[in-house]
């Protein structure tokens, strides 16, 4: 049979079953229209249906099946005492028999006597044996009953050992393909006692970040470093900017702009004042010390999705869902000058001397801007990827520290970096299982750090393009990842509500044997 | 809300488990059955009375190897049917709990459940009769 053939069956089964017995025939006849075979099997399962109350209902090792088989050893005393009692009704026949014939003559009562005495005896007897036979069985019974249960229960130990163990390779396997969710979800489905040492090792390998900061209330959707590295900036969902002081791991701000939606971070290179970009356009000046919005300004007709603050802090760049890029004096907060895009800007970052600016657009091309004062030029355009279905939408850029090389990544889990004068590729980097979302390079530019939707945060080779380090621990699509400019720590956040912090060094020595 | 979504993960873990667990437990429970059928049909007497009992017992209604031969094919018609077979008999699972477990809605648990029922018995009684 085929399956199609089968749901069909089905299908007019259910039906056939939700209507009285009375009105199936009718049914089946202005259905099944002469397919006889088709008849013969639904009526068949129609029998089987009534005749199947209590079929398979008892699972086979559940509760029903352990809570059954006491009472059946129990019935040990069931027959005992039913059989004892029978044992005393035949006596007493005997001995109303013997009054209720009192006329009878002496030898006719000796004789119904004698007959009577006997057959009670025999009785007695039989009885007493059946009595003996039943008790024997019941015990018999229990002892069965017994076993079976503790079978059962051996058995049950068994199957979830073999379930505990299934997990922890189905867990191993996932964690091989970086796939920490469904390795997470594996690990926690082994009941707490079966939790051993294998058990433990692969735990620990889920999460390899130093620092979890919570954030509790929202998706981080961004973290920036303080240029001097003693300060990180986080933006949430919640509508709030955290300040984490690096050095003791402590949260020593929030600003807290209800209703807002932060989608990308500045600092000032004095780390006093941070600019927030949001969903609904608006950008926004923070006193970071004071702990209070300093300007806030409506910059977009749609969303920000990216903002930056170039070297000599004089300009804020800002990049929208609108198609622009727009440059605003700092000091002033007007709009300077405006780099028009066919689509959709979704990242941005300046070179280091501040001259150039590099734009990665939604049309799949990250674009070079030559930047002077109010005029400013498209100087190169770098096809990353044609946009396609393929796309992920978001096209991060980053600029190497010598401004030399241009990284970016469009496709899903392909990074690239391009000579940023010529335009010629330089390096792929390989690894990412979905789009990457944010690049960063560190402050001596060998190494790139990326963060993607597939949750993980990788540590790469600039000079090679080899992955140096998979940092596994987010739980979600990772929103941003940054260097810190003094040390080998790397910041990542997540829609997982958590900012992580990771050695890059360590993650070196451990990789590279 | 947060609150929520844990106990949404609690259940996708457990269910998760019993999904593993029921296939473990049938492994099981129809490799020991037919040890017991090999051990039958060698004649090796002794050893069949001090397991016989438990056989029948673990078997009390259904013949598990039979069962487990008429799921395959199930599975081949309609695999979520025998999907839930598994999970209910083996695994002890509600029928709202598989329902929850197997992303479907309890009506369609219950329609599935009465299916299959109806043609696994129809198969094992098929079988007996042969």
């Amino acid at each position: 049979m085929k399956p199609e053939r089968y749901q069909q069956i089905c299908d007019v089964f259910l039906n056939a079953r939700s209507k009285p017995p009375s009105e199936r025939a009718a049914y089946l006849d202005a259905v099944c229209q002469g397919d006889d075979s088709m008849r013969r099997e639904i009526e068949s399962l129609l029998e089987n249906d009534d005749a199947a109350t209590n079929f398979l209902d008892n699972p086979v090792l559940g509760d029903d099946f352990l809570n059954h088989v006491p009472p059946s050893g129990s019935s040990e005393h069931g027959p005992r005492q039913q059989t004892a009692g029978d044992g005393k009704s035949p006596a007493q026949p005997q001995e109303h028999s013997h009054r209720s014939q009192p006329r009878a003559t002496h030898g006719q009562r000796r004789g119904r006597l004698l007959t009577v005495t006997i057959s009670a005896g025999i009785l007695l007897l039989f009885v007493t044996v059946f009595a003996i036979r039943q008790t024997i069985r019941a015990t018999r019974q229990s002892e069965e009953a017994r076993r079976a249960m503790e079978i059962a229960i051996q058995h049950k130990a068994t199957a979830e050992q073999a379930a505990a163990l299934a997990a922890l390779e189905a867990a191993r396997t996932a964690l091989q393909s970086d796939n920490v969710v469904s390795a997470r979800r594996c690990l926690l489905s082994v009941p707490d006692s079966l939790r051993d040492e294998a058990w433990q090792s692969v735990m620990s390998r889920l999460d390899t970040s130093i620092v979890v900061f919570d954030e509790d209330d929202g998706e981080v959707t961004c973290v920036v470093f303080s240029s001097d590295g003693n300060l990180l900036a986080s933006a949430a969902t919640d509508g709030t900017l955290r300040i984490w002081d690096v050095e003791s791991r402590r949260l020593q701000t929030t600003l807290l702009e209800p209703g807002a939606l932060f989608t990308s971070l500045a600092f000032t290179s004095d780390a006093t004042m941070l600019v927030a970009a949001a969903r609904n356009g608006s950008l926004s000046v923070w006193d970071v010390v004071e702990g209070k919005a300093l300007a806030s300004w409506q910059a977009h007709a749609g969303a920000i999705h990216d903002v930056a603050i170039s070297p000599d802090g004089m300009t804020i760049a800002s990049a929208g869902e609108d198609g622009t890029v727009r440059l605003w004096d700092a000091a002033a907060n007007v709009e300077a000058a405006r780099l028009d895009h066919p689509a959709a800007v979704t990242s941005l970052a300046f070179a280091p001397n501040g001259e150039r600016l590099a734009t990665g657009c939604r049309d799949g091309i990250a674009r070079i801007w030559r930047i002077a004062g109010r005029i400013s030029e498209n100087a190169m355009e770098i096809l990353v990827a044609p946009a396609d279905e393929k796309s992920c939408g978001l096209l991060p850029v980053a600029f190497s520290p010598d401004g030399k090389a241009l990284a970016a990544a469009f496709r899903p889990g392909l990074i690239a970096t391009w000579d940023s004068a010529s335009g010629e590729p330089l390096r792929f980097f390989l690894g990412h299982r979905d789009c990457v979302t944010h690049l960063a390079f560190n402050a001596d530019g060998d190494r790139l750090v990326s963060g993607s939707a597939d949750a993980s945060v990788r540590l790469w080779n600039v000079i090679t393009g080899t992955e140096m380090a998979t940092l596994l621990g987010h739980l979600d699509c990772v929103s941003a990842a940054a260097f810190s400019p003094r040390s080998n720590v790397i910041a990542s956040s997540s829609a997982d509500e958590t900012i992580r912090l990771w050695y890059a060094e360590e993650q070196r020595s451990t990789t590279a044997p | 809300m947060r609150l929520v979504q844990q106990r949404d993960v609690d259940w996708q873990n457990r269910a998760h488990f019993f999904a593993i667990a029921s296939q473990a437990i049938r492994r099981i429970l129809v490799d020991h059955a037919r040890g017991q059928q090999r051990l039958k049909r060698g004649g090796d007497r002794r050893r069949i009375e001090l397991d016989e009992n438990v056989a029948e017992r673990a078997q009390r209604s259904v013949d598990l190897i039979a069962l487990d031969d008429a799921l395959r094919t199930l599975a081949e018609l309609h695999e979520r049917q025998a999907r839930i077979v598994e999970l209910r008999y083996f695994g002890g699972l509600s029928l709202r709990e598989i329902a929850e477990c197997l992303h479907v809605s309890p009506r369609t648990v219950d329609g599935d459940w009465a299916a299959a029922r109806a043609w696994l018995r129809r198969e094992l009684t098929a079988d007996t009769q042969a």
